[in-house]
């Protein structure tokens, strides 16, 4: 019985060094695996060249990317254009079209004749 | 002019109506809103289609339909002279009528036809075939095309395959305007692309291996008579109002001699029909104002567009040869248009083949 005593003083006084030992062993590589999960940093640096100017090439090939034109013209136009609102009040009511048309007179030379 | 509410929703109405066409915004009173207004829009082409439209209005701004070349061409080759202002008095007065831009197809009947929104203003893509095209081609090209004239049966491409006229004329035709008429240069639209085969030298058709260097197309497949205007007179009335006079057409078929011989067209046989051309066309504003009147046939080449593979001229060798009713000779030019036909009318028919005399 005391044999086993001993024997667990000795084991636990071991699994004490054992774990000491594992500290030491392994406290290189948590530093090592540090900068992997300190990739944050990294991508703030990729920010901050995002966000600098542009180098040539790269500001060449987005100039001479194709942009669609019409739909900046047109934006264009209509913020240039102003508002066209009583146009079409009268241009898409008949009646009023109606009441306000004057038929242009019909100008036929009496001497016009054949299939000209 | 009653706008269609369904072109509000269209990307056309989106600039609003004054980017276009100009006019005062704001106001109510019809004088003062088309105040400063152009009602049609693409006289102006850079201001309202170009905006947009960048390339074809370029495309389009020296094309035979907006600048009418081919009359430009035409009269000038009889001697008008553009610096003088009764000429362009007389041509301005009865001529540019039949001028097109891209209102006049897209948008509205043309003007010739005093004008008239096709849908409600909608802009449409592809020009209708009988409003639009018919609308000036309609007297001659499109009647033969649709079988209109009694006993003369419709084009096969139409009766048959039902082809509007964009199947055949490509939008580059009616765009550009690279030639001076419509027949300078190659023929455009031309029979061999799509029928190369058929007429291929050596082919199936011994005909074609005969005729095919020698004779227009047309000569042979034309389905019968087409229409040939006479003249054309022009003035004003004691009103100043313009008139023009022509005595009726008649439908003819007449083989001439090839004026426009050349590697495109090197047949010595084509079809030709009266157009309504004379020395006294503009005489009303000044004398002698075509001075080289015979400097052009006024038997022209033409190219009915009644076509069909079955016809009475291509039945057999003499239904065409010796018979000299299909050809025009002297008899069938007016005495004071000889010397213009000089090149046109054929000095001789081509004889009866030996095989089928009697």
């Amino acid at each position: 019985m005391k044999s086993i005593v001993k024997r667990s003083w000795i084991w636990a006084i071991l699994g004490v060094a054992l774990v000491g030992a594992l500290v030491v062993f392994l406290r290189p590589a948590a530093e090592l695996a540090l900068p992997s999960e300190a990739a944050a940093p990294a991508t703030v640096v990729e920010s901050d060249i995002l966000s600098e100017p542009a180098p040539d090439a790269v500001s060449m090939v987005v100039q001479e990317t194709p942009v669609p034109q019409q739909p900046d013209a047109s934006v264009q136009v209509v913020a240039d254009t102003p508002s066209s609102d009583n146009c079409i009040a009268c241009h898409t009511n008949q009646a009023v079209l109606e009441q306000l048309a004057e038929e242009p007179e019909e100008v036929v030379s009496e001497l016009a004749a054949g299939e000209g | 002019m009653l706008v269609d509410e369904k072109f509000l929703d269209d990307v056309h109405a989106e600039p609003g109506c004054i980017a276009c066409h100009g006019g005062q915004p704001g106001v109510v009173n019809k004088e003062q809103a088309h105040d400063g207004m152009l009602p049609k829009a693409s006289a102006k082409p850079q201001q309202s289609c170009g905006t947009c439209h960048v390339g074809i209005v370029e495309q389009a701004h020296d094309s035979t339909h907006r600048l009418q070349s081919g009359y430009l061409d035409v009269l000038e080759h009889r001697g008008a002279d553009f610096t003088m202002p009764e000429t362009v008095k007389a041509y301005t007065t009865h001529c540019t009528k039949c001028h097109a831009d891209c209102g006049d197809c897209h948008i509205s009947r043309p003007s010739a036809l005093d004008g008239g929104l096709i849908a409600g203003h909608q802009v449409k893509r592809v020009a209708s075939v009988f409003v639009t095209c018919g609308g000036c081609h309609s007297a001659r090209i499109g009647d033969e095309y649709k079988g209109v004239h009694e006993g003369i049966p419709a084009d096969v491409h139409w009766e048959k395959a039902g082809m509007p006229c964009t199947q055949c004329h490509t939008i580059e035709e009616f765009h550009e305007g690279t030639h001076g008429t419509r027949y300078d240069g190659a023929p455009s639209p031309d029979c061999v692309d799509c029928h190369a085969e058929d007429v291929a030298v050596g082919g199936d058709i011994l005909q074609h291996t005969i005729h095919t260097s020698t004779v227009q197309c047309q000569v042979c497949h034309s389905a019968g008579e087409y229409k040939s205007c006479s003249n054309c007179h022009t003035g004003r009335d004691d009103s100043g109002i313009p008139y023009t006079t022509t005595d009726p057409s008649e439908m003819t078929f007449k083989i001439g001699a090839n004026p426009l011989k050349s590697d495109d067209r090197p047949w010595d046989y084509v079809l030709v029909r009266h157009v309504p051309a004379n020395p006294e066309l503009f005489d009303f504003y000044g004398e002698n104002l075509l001075p080289e009147f015979d400097n052009l046939p006024t038997w022209k080449y033409t190219t009915p567009h009644n076509m069909q593979r079955i016809t009475p001229q291509n039945e057999s060798c003499n239904s065409c040869h010796g018979q000299t009713d299909l050809f025009l000779t002297e008899s069938d030019v007016a005495a004071d248009e000889l010397e213009a036909n000089r090149e046109v009318i054929v000095p001789r028919v081509p004889p009866t083949r030996p095989e089928q005399r009697q």
